[in-house]
């Protein structure tokens, strides 16, 4: 039996920033708090890794897990299960639900945005999770295709957490409601960047940005390039 | 009729409407250019041309008179005067070319020898162009690029934007006497599609940036010769009875005379024509989609296109600025929208069903590499069969394919483009029929947009994207003041920018009176900044084919009431349409009370 890469948790104690996220702005920027504001992040424990395909397969066989609307739910799946290269790539094609189901079902939750932010910056405010200047040798970016989560350890944010930069976009737990539209934030950036410069910016993005992803309905809301990892609330003595 | 003395080395073209008498004794001087329908004797004695040439500064004096001859075939008359500069290497050819009707048309052709074996910079000004004038006290000018301007200087007749492609809407100058009568027009002809100025000698382009009496007076143009006789300036001089009303409808017809009107007058595409409010609906927010029942909520969204006097068209909006998180394409989106494609074509039908039709979004660049011109033409026209849409909103896009048109044809009669920008080239704006008026600002009112005066068929309604409280007023009024219809867009990309329920009343009262007069408001004949009587007070003309009425919209551009006459109107009665305020008509004068700073719309018939 193969071995596949198994989840790992960091322990983050608490501790305060200042979180301000700063970005591009094209039309319909998000309208939610962007700071700079004094923010308390933990005690927790983060997951290492983005939830992987094999991870997600894993929940789904213990908890029976099967969306109401499932267009596009885990599409790259082949009968069910991920293609055999696939199985420590970033699971996508999932959306918020699906990805708190997930959280769960192991007692989890997805990170806040300011959570995640700290997660990949540290204590001292890093631009990227390995510094403060891109250096495109510690991740997976601009290329064809996801790769495994644990690629690039070289990219390893100061709290311990793997794969926060390119490769796939995160989702975060916030779902914005502003009276008329729904909406959630992307981190990270992903290997992918579309060829135009009205299409939504990918590649890496530094550890302070966010993309806005309207919500719409399942099918609009899962994507090939979006995945998630999950945070665990504890108190410090556990760490 | 032309005369050529030779003893006194001068030209004299007379026609119906000018009489130019030309004087090439020492260099070429302009000794007469006069309308005959006005009696006087206009621009006497004037210095045809000065220019700048490798560090020295030269008039036409400078330059030697190698030949001088008179021509004539069944439309034209001609004087050309051969001109030279040996030491400069410099050649000139200076025609007078009458059409025997009402024109004369100043020709300047110059050749360089380069005489250091590389171009030298040549500018050209035209004391004669730059003194044009018709009686010399209180003449009224609308300059090429700044025909009507504010008290404060700014520009209220808009020409089409321009990048580096040229606009192939290049308005003329215009000068007549105080009254607007009697005058000139010069036309600037240029054919050159781009506004790259070293890539032809033609410089009309420029003079048609002329823009206020500073610029003509000190036009220095650079003219990039070669050794050949190229155009290089060509001033095309008629003589005006009626002033700027005539200079336009001149225009407009030299504009429209190399069109291809066809698609204008397709049948099946006129249903545009027929609706005043549209609607942009972004389909990421609750005005026009039902969150908890994944669909596009229709009922919803003519309840709230109700309050304006109701939606007559809607564009779904689903791809922008969502598009590029994933790989998925502009046509992917269709396909994952809740229901897919089946869905959207129930919302349609139901909206067909109260009588609305509907446009899908285009997204240009979108297109990815895999994709030609070919597969997305099927895309684009499956679309459409897929959904039954009216028709497509496309975007950036300033021209489509040929075949897009075609491949959309074949799928059903009746479907209409329609673009963000209006299309400035000449066989987009044959085949794309409607585009938004966007300009993106709306101050100063009384603004105009030239093309809906230039080309009334191609209906462009106006649009408000980031527009607050105050600019959405004014964006009213600019609908009423050149009467075209609106697009009401409230949720701009994920920003809820609604209009205030006293706008939504205004709205909804002004399009009564539109949908009302819409055959006069559409008529063939618009002319824009009809003259006035006052100062400030301004007025745009619409006459019904059919003869039936005539509405004179005005805006008083001030703080205060004005009562008194308004402007010369043919009709025995009048009333007042649109807005407050009193008018009478008398004798061919219209007159009456403008409220400040709001449009009146007046009947007359």
């Amino acid at each position: 039996m193969a071995n596949y890469l198994e989840q790992k948790l960091v322990k983050v104690p608490r501790a305060s920033y200042i979180y301000r996220v700063v970005h591009r702005v094209m039309e319909g920027d998000c309208q939610c708090e962007h700071g700079p504001i004094p923010v308390t992040v933990g005690p927790l424990q983060a997951d290492v890794y983005p939830v992987t395909n094999h991870m997600y397969w894993l929940f789904m066989q213990e908890s029976g897990y099967r969306p109401a609307d499932d267009t596009n739910f885990l599409k790259h799946w082949v009968d069910g299960k991920y293609l055999e290269g696939d199985a420590d790539k970033p699971v996508t094609n999932i959306d918020q639900n699906d990805a708190r189901a997930y959280a769960a079902h192991y007692g989890k939750r997805l990170p806040k945005d300011f959570e995640w932010q700290y997660l990949a910056a540290g204590p001292d405010a890093l631009k990227w999770p390995w510094g403060d200047k891109l250096d495109l040798s510690k991740g997976n970016f601009y290329t064809d295709a996801l790769s495994r989560v644990d690629a690039y350890p070289q990219g390893v944010s100061p709290v311990g957490c793997m794969d926060m930069c390119g490769n796939s976009w995160e989702m975060v737990e916030d779902t914005h409601d502003d009276g008329c539209h729904f909406f959630t934030l992307l981190r990270g950036g992903c290997y992918y960047r579309a060829h135009h410069y009205w299409h939504a910016e990918g590649g890496p993005q530094p550890n302070d940005a966010h993309l806005k992803m309207h919500l719409l309905a399942p099918g609009m809301d899962r994507n090939a390039t979006v995945g998630f990892r999950c945070v665990k609330d504890c108190d410090g003595e556990e760490l | 009729m032309i005369t050529h003395n030779r003893e006194k080395q001068t030209f004299i073209l007379e026609n119906n409407s000018v009489r130019a008498v030309l004087c090439y004794q020492n260099g070429l001087r302009m000794q007469e250019f006069s309308n005959l329908h006005s009696g006087r004797v206009s621009n006497t004695d004037r210095e045809l041309l000065t220019f700048t040439f490798m560090g020295g500064q030269y008039t036409s004096a400078d330059l030697s008179v190698c030949g001088a001859y008179a021509a004539q075939d069944n439309t034209r008359e001609m004087a050309t005067v051969l001109l030279e500069n040996r030491d400069l290497q410099l050649s000139m050819r200076l025609h007078l070319i009458s059409d025997k009707k009402d024109t004369v048309t100043v020709l300047l052709q110059v050749k360089d020898l380069y005489r250091e074996k590389v171009p030298y910079e040549l500018f050209i000004h035209s004391p004669f162009l730059a003194a044009m004038q018709m009686t010399g006290a209180g003449d009224k000018y609308y300059y090429p690029a700044g025909a009507v301007q504010n008290r404060e200087g700014k520009q209220l007749l808009k020409l089409a934007k321009e990048s580096f492609m040229n606009s192939d809407i290049k308005p003329p100058l215009v000068v007549t006497d105080a009254e607007d009568q009697y005058g000139f027009s010069v036309r600037f002809p240029s054919l050159a599609d781009l506004s790259d100025d070293g890539a032809v000698q033609n410089r009309n382009m420029s003079l048609s940036t002329i823009a206020s009496a500073e610029e003509l007076h000190e036009h220095s143009l650079p003219i990039n010769p070669d050794a050949t006789y190229a155009d290089t300036i060509e001033l095309e001089i008629t003589g005006l009875t009626d002033g700027w009303p005539e200079a336009f409808r001149r225009y407009r017809a030299q504009w429209e005379a190399p069109y291809d009107f066809r698609e204008y007058d397709k049948p099946d595409l006129k249903w545009f024509s027929e609706k005043f409010l549209h609607n942009f609906t972004f389909l990421y927010g609750t005005e026009g989609f039902d969150p908890v029942k994944k669909k596009i909520d229709v009922e919803k969204l003519l309840a709230e296109g109700d309050e304006f006097g109701g939606f007559d068209t809607v564009t779904v909006w689903n791809q922008y600025p969502r598009l590029g998180i994933d790989r998925r394409s502009q046509w992917q989106f269709f396909d994952d929208f809740p229901g897919g494609r089946p869905a959207i074509r129930q919302a349609v039908e139901e909206f067909h069903r109260h009588g609305v039709q509907v446009f899908m979004p285009y997204i240009p660049w979108d297109a990815g590499s895999h994709e030609s011109t070919d597969s997305l033409g099927d895309e684009f026209a499956k679309l459409l069969a897929d959904t039954d849409a009216d028709g497509y909103q496309l975007d950036t896009l300033s021209a489509i394919p040929e075949s897009f048109r075609e491949k959309c044809n074949a799928v059903r009669p009746g479907l209409v483009m329609t673009t963000q920008s209006h299309p400035t080239k000449k066989r987009p704006m044959e085949i794309i029929t409607t585009s938004w008026d966007e300009f993106w600002a709306t101050r100063p009112m009384p603004q105009v947009d030239i093309l809906r005066y230039l080309l009334p068929r191609h209906i462009a309604p106006v649009i408000s994207r980031w527009y607050r409280k105050e600019d959405k007023d004014l964006l009213i009024q600019y609908s009423q003041f050149s009467a075209v219809p609106m697009v009401i867009w409230q949720d701009i990309f994920g920003r809820w920018m609604p209009f205030c329920a006293e706008q939504r009343q205004t709205i909804k009262g002004w399009k009564a009176v539109y949908m009302a007069h819409r055959l006069t408001y559409q008529c063939a004949d618009p002319i824009p900044f009809w003259p006035t009587r006052a100062d400030d007070v301004y007025c745009n003309r619409f006459a019904a084919d059919d003869g039936s009425e005539t509405i004179y919209s005005f805006y008083n551009d001030t703080d205060s009431d004005y009562t008194g006459p308004l402007c010369r109107a043919d009709g025995a009665s009048c009333e007042i349409i649109l807005g407050s305020g009193e008018a009478d008509i008398q004798n061919g004068l219209l007159s009456g009370r403008l409220p400040a700073r709001t449009v009146v719309h007046v009947r007359v018939q």
